[in-house]
């Protein structure tokens, strides 16, 4: 398998008549790109731009997308979503760097996300620094919560795509090649990496190639297909607990991995495992998981992260303590801290195993400010979160209190956080 | 010239030279300007500040009535109008360090002013204000007590400015007990590999999460014959009536009410509602009996097999951290012990 | 965390849940392990009547760990 990634960098999105990749400048048709996502599930589509630096806040945000194509088989992007169910990782990618499309969901969430692109939310977050095509739909009359939510996860995909091909013809700014076929790796660490998603219910939940994994037993997948748009996100239902699709398209620990795979380590692949409800589900998970590590890919050492809220906790608890435990083998897990700001040090993980002697922060919570701002996209609100500002309605336009957590992208669990902590 | 700020130092018998365990038990007394080591605090204040009173009293006066007493020395202090609150420095005197945290808590509270205070780190204090308010670390004899009292004057100012930038071990004070949010240079995956070939490789490394401490509690006697005994449910699910007439939130919970299911054969959905973030809760909403089994419950009772406590207790136990859980549960044992039940079958989501 | 206090009045208390592992970790003395996060006493997938009658037999089972 091998992954060829070609970016081309965008700075500045600008609405034009045609759809063009321009010197580094997107010429975005509107209409052309909202008659391409309109769905029966909506009333009418919104396209709108934001802009680093722009006093501008994007309220109930979505998944977040990087622009992405299959040069060598366009049909099969995002394979199983959008895309004909084809392997991915193999062959030419074009990606778009400082662009990506973001949805805006127009029902009410449980939990929600936002984000700001000037102020004081914008350190937490890579995406305050990007440029976002959004994709604003408005349920049409009748259509269920989930009808619309599944086909606002269709859209932006299509809209990624579609954005990536107005690149073709580009000059791409820098390539760079995936692949785990390499000479010298004798004597390097044998590390692995353990990808603990979350799937509970549809729309809350992660897809591989559009499966949901809810029901699925762990599997053994190659890192090149997380980097190729075959691992999306579709979690509505506890957004700030999930990384948007981009955090999958890359992959933090992926790209760690193959930095270092050839240099300090032999990156062995990865095993990648649902974190289902049950404790005698995750006892099973973790048991397949952990024995496809050792005995399949044989590896020395394993990075763990997990999705989801408390209870995958539990999970990487059972993972730690047989690949430690029973194998002999060394773990590191990466995990947020959001059981802070007022849960003391010693309180912040769900789980007391010996074995978790190396962790990880991707931070922590803590109450966060915003102030008023000119432009709001998107007119729905989020739900105040209890313990963070006065209860009652969210004012986007005004400001309000809320946690940095639910800034979109921030502390993420994927280890794509400049993030950590301290004890104070 | 700058206005010189008011300062209002507290010191116990001891160190206002009235005598030692002797003396313990003296009442408060108020001095005008600085007394004992108050001088020498006076010193390390220079300029910026005027010890315009010192509030003695004696450790047992103190520490026998913390409740009482406390309010009555914070009126004193209020009465000069300070700027600046100092206690202590109380090194390793038990009762003084209490009293200094005890003190400074109510400072800070009512008045909102700086209050700082010292102590050696075996001082009960600490333990038991450090999260109220930043307790400087400071030696277990008054030998030091020229460095710690310039401590305590620098800190006053680095307060009152909003200058306490630093963690623990840069400025000097005791953890306070939780997690700050610091950013590195390094993104968290690339820590994590670090971290793991140190890990493999034998080398040194530092966890960045601490792992809980286990707090050990003695297993109650168990109930003997469920026949006589009074079992009431609890929930942290967040089961309420419909309505949610107290305005219970979704998560973070502070307290936790108790509804009656009097007369009641089963839990009707009608009558019911979750208020909870952090779980499907379909399948309770249609069918409340599927958390607190109350149908279940008097089947059992028909039979004479338990008795049943007429009231259900709820809260909602989402992200709800450890000190209000801890609230919750002690208000809850309370309530228990007040209505005369035996055991609890608290349920979980 | 609140059974905890409880267990510290004396009150003998067993805590029903589906996650028994953390439970476990912070040391709660009487776990008693439920269906599922969604219902812990249910058992949707039955008929009503045989629904109650299941729910009867997880209560004796909860109300069993008080006696020991």
């Amino acid at each position: 398998m091998n992954l060829q990634r070609e970016y081309v960098d965008i700075q500045d999105v600008v609405f034009d008549e045609k759809t063009a990749v321009q010197g580094h400048v997107l010429h975005l048709c509107r209409q052309e790109l909202a008659d391409l996502v309109q769905d029966r599930c909506f009333a009418r589509v919104e396209i709108d731009v934001a802009k680093p630096g722009e006093n501008c806040r994007i309220m109930s945000i979505g998944d977040v997308v990087q622009p992405m194509v299959r040069l060598d088989d366009e049909e099969a992007t995002f394979p199983g979503v959008v895309g004909a169910m084809r392997q991915a990782g193999n062959g030419r990618t074009l990606c778009l760097r400082g662009v990506v499309v973001s949805e805006v969901v127009e029902v009410l969430l449980n939990l929600g996300n936002f984000m700001d692109f000037t102020g004081p939310a914008t350190q937490f977050s890579e995406f305050s620094g990007m440029i976002h095509v959004t994709i604003d739909a408005f349920p049409a009359q009748d259509v269920s919560k989930d009808d619309y939510l599944h086909a606002l996860t269709v859209a932006s995909k299509k809209a990624a795509k579609y954005l990536a091909q107005a690149a073709k013809d580009c000059q791409p700014d820098q390539v760079e090649t995936f692949t785990l076929e390499r000479e010298n790796l004798e004597g390097l660490p044998r590390v692995a990496y353990l990808c603990n998603a979350f799937s509970h219910a549809p729309l809350t939940d992660f897809t591989l190639y559009g499966d949901s994994m809810q029901t699925s037993l762990p599997t053994i997948v190659h890192p090149n297909e997380f980097l190729d748009g075959a691992m999306l996100d579709r979690d509505y239902g506890q957004l700030i607990n999930a990384d948007p699709s981009y955090y999958w398209q890359n992959q933090p620990i992926i790209l760690e991995l193959y930095r270092r795979h050839g240099v300090d380590l032999n990156f062995v692949g990865v095993v990648l495992s649902n974190t289902p409800h049950t404790v005698t589900d995750k006892q099973r998970n973790a048991m397949i998981a952990t024995g496809l590590i050792h005995r399949v890919l044989k590896a020395d050492g394993v990075m763990i992260t997990k999705e989801g809220g408390g209870h995958p906790q539990v999970d990487v608890q059972m993972d730690v303590e047989l690949l430690e435990g029973k194998y002999g083998i060394a773990t590191t897990l990466v995990l947020c801290e959001f059981l802070s700001p007022n849960n003391g040090s010693y309180e912040q993980v769900l789980f007391t195993t010996e074995y978790a002697n190396a962790m990880v922060s991707t931070g922590c919570v803590e109450p966060l400010t915003v102030g008023p701002v000119e432009k709001v996209i998107g007119s729905n609100t989020i739900p105040f979160y209890p313990g963070f500002g006065k209860p009652g309605p969210i004012d986007a336009k005004a400001g309000f209190i809320h946690r940095n957590r639910s800034v979109r992208g921030s502390l993420g669990q994927l280890g794509g956080s400049y993030f950590t902590t301290r004890k104070f | 010239m700058a206005q010189k700020l008011r300062a209002v130092h507290y010191i116990n018998q001891f160190f206002a030279q009235l005598g030692g365990e002797d003396s313990a038990s003296v009442g408060i007394q108020v001095r005008q300007g600085p007394v004992g080591p108050g001088l020498g605090l006076q010193k390390a204040l220079g300029d910026r500040a005027e010890i315009v009173a010192t509030i003695i009293c004696g450790d047992n006066y103190i520490a026998e009535k913390l409740d009482e007493v406390v309010p009555q020395v914070l009126q004193e202090i209020k009465s000069c109008a300070p700027d600046l609150f100092f206690a202590g420095p109380a090194f390793n005197a038990g009762r003084y360090g209490v009293a200094c945290g005890a003190l400074c808590a109510a400072v800070k509270k009512e008045l909102g002013i700086p209050a700082v205070t010292a102590m050696y780190q075996e001082n009960p204090g600490v333990e038991l204000y450090r999260s109220d308010l930043f307790i400087l670390k400071a030696g277990d004899n008054a030998r030091t007590m020229a460095q710690e009292t310039q401590k305590m004057a620098d800190f006053a100012f680095k307060l009152r400015e909003n200058q306490v930038q630093g963690f623990p071990e840069e400025e000097g004070f005791y953890e306070r007990g939780w997690m700050k949010l610091t950013r590195s240079d390094k993104l968290a995956s690339q820590r994590g590999v670090d971290m793991l070939l140190a890990k493999l490789q034998h080398r040194p490394f530092q966890t960045e999460i601490p792992l809980p401490h286990r707090d050990e509690v003695p297993r109650p006697a168990p109930v003997k014959d469920l026949r006589h005994t009074t079992v009431a449910f609890a929930t942290d699910g967040g089961l309420y009536p419909a309505g949610n007439p107290d305005k219970m939130p979704p998560a973070n919970s502070t307290t936790f009410h108790a509804y009656s299911m009097d007369g009641q054969d089963t839990l009707k959905k009608e009558d019911y509602t979750i208020i909870h973030n952090g779980f499907d809760k379909t399948f309770l909403l249609q069918d409340p009996n599927r958390i607190v089994p109350l149908d279940a419950m008097r089947t059992l009772e028909k039979e004479g097999k338990v008795r049943m406590y007429p009231e259900f207790l709820s809260t909602t136990g989402l992200t709800t951290n450890v000190v209000n859980s801890q609230k919750i549960g002690k208000s809850m044992a309370q309530y228990c012990r007040e209505h005369n039940i035996d055991a609890v079958v608290l349920t979980s989501t | 965390m609140i059974v905890k206090e409880l267990e510290r009045a004396g009150i003998p208390t067993v805590q029903y849940c589906n996650m028994t592992p953390v439970a476990e970790s912070i040391g709660v003395n009487r776990i008693c392990p439920s269906t599922s996060i969604k219902y812990p006493f249910g058992a949707p997938d039955l008929p009503p009547e045989e629904e109650k009658a299941a729910r009867v037999k997880m209560l004796e089972r909860a109300l069993d760990c008080l006696t020991e």
